[in-house]
């Protein structure tokens, strides 16, 4: 499971480099960024990560729109929603739009490393 | 602003928000609350601190949420929520204003799911920063309270800007 490669989406860089330094931490490559839900598809065609960490909550389009998007044109995308939002219909939305795991803010090194360990076992589609 | 349905008034929400603040300030900054001091209801422009970073709640609620820190709590703040990353200083006025709008993102959010029994859907808006002392202009027909939290590395204010019912 090491160096997964990560795009990142969130609107607060300081949010940005705090996961990328606790997935570096954890052996992994953060090959991309963004701000925004737009910047996030965009930036997912670019990069074509092993997984994406997606805030909900951003300017221009949300983390679960961004999903859904991604999802239809590459329904193979391993999305993990990181988020403050504690909302469990916020957890249901985000599922049904593809994500394939939830971890809530503040972050929690363990919690991370759970979530993606068990994103990365999830069968692909066929 | 829309009807503020009657069991999710301000007491019950503040309560969950002081409940939050504590520990998120204990766990997150290793911060620790020395004193609370709760503030009349006011219809005039509250005096906000040197940093406040304000989240809307929308959904049935529809009120502003204020967290307003003052200088030392501000710096304390982003000192140890960038801890150990590596920030050039042309870049440390940008990050700054992050770290207090992941602050009330992250204290304002958690607290979202204590009310799925009001409403199971709360919206949030992304965060504004106002940097500087100043006052800030409430809209018309609502109101401001809040209560203020003194802790071992500063003052922060939180406060919420809604209705005369929701009081």
């Amino acid at each position: 499971m090491d160096g997964l490669r990560f795009l990142v989406v969130d609107d607060s860089l300081l949010t940005i480099k705090r996961v990328s330094a606790l997935l570096a931490d954890l052996g992994h490559q953060v090959v991309g960024t963004a701000g925004t839900g737009r910047q996030a598809v965009a930036a997912y065609e670019d990069c074509k990560p092993d997984i994406v960490t997606m805030d909900i909550t951003m300017p221009d389009m949300n983390g679960i729109e961004a999903t859904r998007l991604i999802m239809e044109k590459y329904p193979e995308a391993r999305i993990i929603m990181v988020t403050s939002h504690g909302q469990e219909r916020m957890v249901i939305d985000s599922l049904a739009a593809g994500a394939k795991g939830y971890v809530l803010k503040p972050i929690k090194p363990d919690k991370l490393a759970d979530m993606i360990g068990k994103v990365v076992v999830t069968p692909e589609p066929a | 602003m829309t009807k503020i349905p009657g069991d999710l008034k301000f007491d019950r929400l503040m309560g969950a928000l002081l409940e939050r603040t504590v520990s998120f300030l204990g766990e997150e900054l290793n911060a620790s609350v020395l004193k609370t001091v709760a503030s009349q209801t006011v219809a005039s422009d509250p005096e906000l601190r040197d940093m406040t970073a304000i989240v809307g709640i929308g959904g049935r609620l529809n009120v502003l949420v204020a967290l307003s820190f003052d200088k030392a709590f501000a710096g304390t703040m982003y000192a140890r929520m960038s801890e150990g990353l590596d920030i050039a200083p042309d870049e440390e006025s940008l990050y700054r204003r992050d770290a207090a709008a992941d602050l009330v993102n992250e204290i304002v959010g958690n607290c979202a799911a204590a009310f799925a029994d009001v409403d199971e859907a709360i919206e949030l808006s992304p965060p504004i920063i106002l940097e500087g002392g100043r006052n800030i202009r409430i809209p018309k027909n609502a109101e401001y309270r809040g209560m203020c939290v003194k802790t071992d590395i500063g003052v922060v204010d939180i406060g919420f800007f809604g209705p005369r019912e929701f009081f």
